[in-house]
């Protein structure tokens, strides 16, 4: 049981300290990014796919992968799920610790506050990164191409291997 | 709504703000007619700013003064051009053909997007500090102390029946304690009691056994401070009770546990008061015993905590230089109790025009009420009573007070567990462990046993108490070692005295806020038991 909650917090905490990109923005500035927003696509036969969301067509989507930094095309049907994150998330992962071991001074009220100190800051903390993402129910893609670089599509004038 | 849906809700709201702060947001426009553009930010009070998408891949970001020139078919603004590959290419005053122009982009600003996660987070914060707050001022309430025991296992501290070998702080003081349960009439054919280890502490626990010796209607049972047992009949009330403050009767004439208590002295812990206890209905010629209902103060509880401070980080090799026999341990019982007193008793001889000790009450800890009784000499020939008890200031609680008729000296039968159930499971280790008094059962915080015993024969009446044997370890807190001071606690063992008179202002601090929480969270906690019954 204990070992369980501390893979819990351990799991929560690392998942939630994961650093975003540099391009994107605070929660602040998202109407001054201008790149496109930070995309991880799940896909049914090959290998997840990182990056920016550079385009997306309607039967396509273009990626540049934070691991090759090439445009990488993947078409639609072949994505199973995707979370696209549009502002960098601000990082609650202190209060999982900090506000559990808090509880400490509580004496044995503590068997009490101290489940309820980290359900709230897990939910608080997932929430503060899953609050700036959308994922596959919840937006269309056709909605989605509003937070690629080239919402208009790829440019005619550009080619795909140039883009950084 | 009650007290312990109160204690839902608070969990409940902030779960539900947590939950709320995942809330998506949805922000973000596109357009690719300017016309749209003009209409739909017209009426906007803040003007976004303007993203203009253009068909060579750059991209213009123009501050919220940009405007629409119709007639020229321009966008105009100040703000930043970017590549296709979102190099800056040109900062200030921007000019664009609207025909270069594949999407314009407006994004509406997430109005303090985080206030609802610091909304949860201060909430809780509050809660947290709150309770922090209280279990500093109020150590016993949060940190308890000894094993407590519940006949409804449902109750909290404040409504224990009972609580095990208080003094027992290192396993060479292990003792054991006798409690009067004061339970109700007929049993049926199982009584159960409910352990807890509501404390930071390791409790060692050799036995947990029932006393039980059957009782007629209008008989009690009482057990002396000695651990003699008294079959006893008869109640005679009392008449008037006085203290320093005045009429003290309404306190004591009734079990209701709205006590009667003082305050420590300001200027020496060691200062006794006296209480004056005048029965006039004693229309009898037996034996005569006073009962008395009472339980300590928190100050035993301080200085406990207070001495554990003291040690700081060298707690582990005092308390090994007490297991190793040294004579701290005989200061120890000599020191601080023995200066604090017990309740002396004293009963007025009208012929000698003096008072008389008797005898007297003493128990350590200040959860359970203590129901105990001492007989006295010398009352036979008497239809009035007058007693006098003599007891440190600040440092006893007193629900009750009576007479009673003796009967006769009794001796309980002993019944042992059939049966234990932790968090409702059978446990015949710890069945085991309690049984044969060479092995301990552990319990650690958070821990309960329920106890269930065998009546001996269902259709008798008996009066019960509990027999607890064992010792438990406190656990040393982070914020007590900050107070590690060797010379006072060399002046608290060898020199109690004076520690006494000049610890009394710090206790005093300390007593103010903490009696008071204590008295008044236990005003609105009890709600029904058997109490009532």
């Amino acid at each position: 049981m204990k070992t369980n909650l501390a893979i819990a917090v351990l799991l929560a905490m690392i998942i939630c300290s994961c650093a975003a990109p540099k391009y994107l923005p605070h929660p602040d500035d998202i109407d001054i990014n201008k790149n496109g927003s930070y995309t991880k696509i799940k896909c049914k036969t090959t290998d997840d796919i990182r990056g920016e969301l550079i385009a997306i067509d309607s039967s396509q989507i273009v990626v540049l992968s934070e691991v090759s930094k090439r445009c990488i095309t993947i078409p639609i049907t072949e994505i199973e799920s995707f979370k696209l994150q549009y502002a960098a998330p601000t990082h609650h992962g202190w209060t999982i610790p900090v506000y559990t071991l808090a509880t400490l001074s509580h004496g044995i009220i503590l068997l009490g506050t101290a489940p309820l100190n980290l359900l709230v800051t897990i939910i608080v903390t997932t929430g503060g990164v899953r609050s700036y993402q959308y994922r596959k129910k919840d937006i269309s893609y056709e909605d989605l191409r509003m937070f690629a670089r080239f919402p208009q599509g790829i440019p005619a004038n550009v080619k795909i291997a140039s883009i950084k | 709504m009650d007290k312990k849906n109160s204690y839902y809700l608070v969990p409940l709201i902030l779960v539900i703000i947590g939950i709320q702060s995942c809330a998506r947001h949805f922000f973000r426009s596109n357009y690719t007619e300017t016309n749209r553009v003009l209409h739909e930010t017209k009426n906007l009070q803040t003007r976004p700013y303007l993203k203009a998408h253009l068909k060579n891949g750059d991209v213009c970001i123009l501050k919220d003064s940009w405007q629409i020139d119709t007639i020229l078919n321009m966008v105009n603004g100040d703000g930043i051009r970017y590549n296709f590959n979102r190099y800056k290419l040109q900062e200030g005053s921007i000019s664009i053909p609207i025909d270069h122009v594949a999407i314009f982009e407006t994004n509406q600003k997430i109005k303090n997007p985080e206030s609802k996660r610091i909304k949860a987070l201060s909430i809780l914060a509050g809660v947290d500090a709150a309770i922090g707050i209280f279990c500093l001022i109020n150590p016993k309430a949060c940190f308890g102390s000894c094993p407590t025991f519940y006949i409804n296992e449902n109750d909290n501290f404040h409504d224990a029946d009972a609580e095990g070998f208080s003094n027992a702080i290192a396993p060479s003081m292990e003792y054991y304690d006798i409690d009067a349960l004061d339970n109700k009439e007929r049993l049926g054919e199982t009584f159960s009691i409910t352990m807890k280890n509501e404390a930071l502490e390791t409790h060692c626990v050799r036995e947990v056994k029932l006393l039980a010796y059957p009782r007629q209607e209008g008989e009690r049972i009482y057990q002396s401070p000695t651990n003699d047992f008294y079959l006893c009949q008869n109640i005679y009330p009392l008449s008037q009770g006085k203290a320093n403050e005045g009429d003290i009767t309404a306190l004591l004439e009734k079990q209701d546990r709205n006590e009667r208590f003082s305050m420590s002295d300001e200027n020496n812990l060691i200062s006794k008061e006296e209480i004056y206890l005048d029965f006039d209905q004693v229309d009898t010629e037996d034996s005569l015993g006073l009962i008395l209902n009472f339980r300590q103060t928190l100050m035993t509880t301080y200085f406990i905590y207070s001495a554990m401070g003291y040690m700081g980080d060298e707690v582990g090799d005092i308390f090994a230089k007490i297991e190793r026999g040294s004579d701290t341990k005989e200061k120890l019982k000599g020191g601080i109790k023995k200066e604090l007193g017990d309740i002396d008793v004293y009963l007025w001889n009208e012929p000698n025009n003096s008072w008389e000790l008797q005898n007297r009450f003493y128990e350590t800890g200040p959860i359970s009420i203590n129901k105990q009784f001492i007989p006295l000499k010398n009352t036979s020939s008497h239809s009035k009573l007058k007693l006098k008890l003599v007891l440190n200031k600040g440092l006893w609680r007193m629900d009750y007070t009576a007479l009673t008729s003796i009967k006769k000296l009794v001796s309980p039968i002993e019944v042992l567990p059939s049966s234990i159930l932790n968090k409702g499971n059978l446990d015949n280790t710890a069945l085991n462990e309690i049984i044969h008094a060479d092995k301990h059962l552990i319990s650690m915080p958070g821990s309960e046993y329920k106890f269930n015993f065998k009546i001996p024969d269902p259709n008798i009446d008996y009066e019960l108490f509990l027999y607890s044997k064992g010792y438990y370890l406190e656990w040393m807190r982070e914020n007590w070692i900050k107070d590690k001071d060797l010379l006072k606690l060399k002046q608290m063992v060898d020199h109690p005295k004076a520690y006494l008179k000049g610890e009394a202002k710090n206790y005093k601090r300390y007593e103010s806020t903490m009696e008071q929480e204590f008295w008044n969270s236990k005003l609105d906690t009890k709600t029904f038991s058997y109490h009532e019954n």
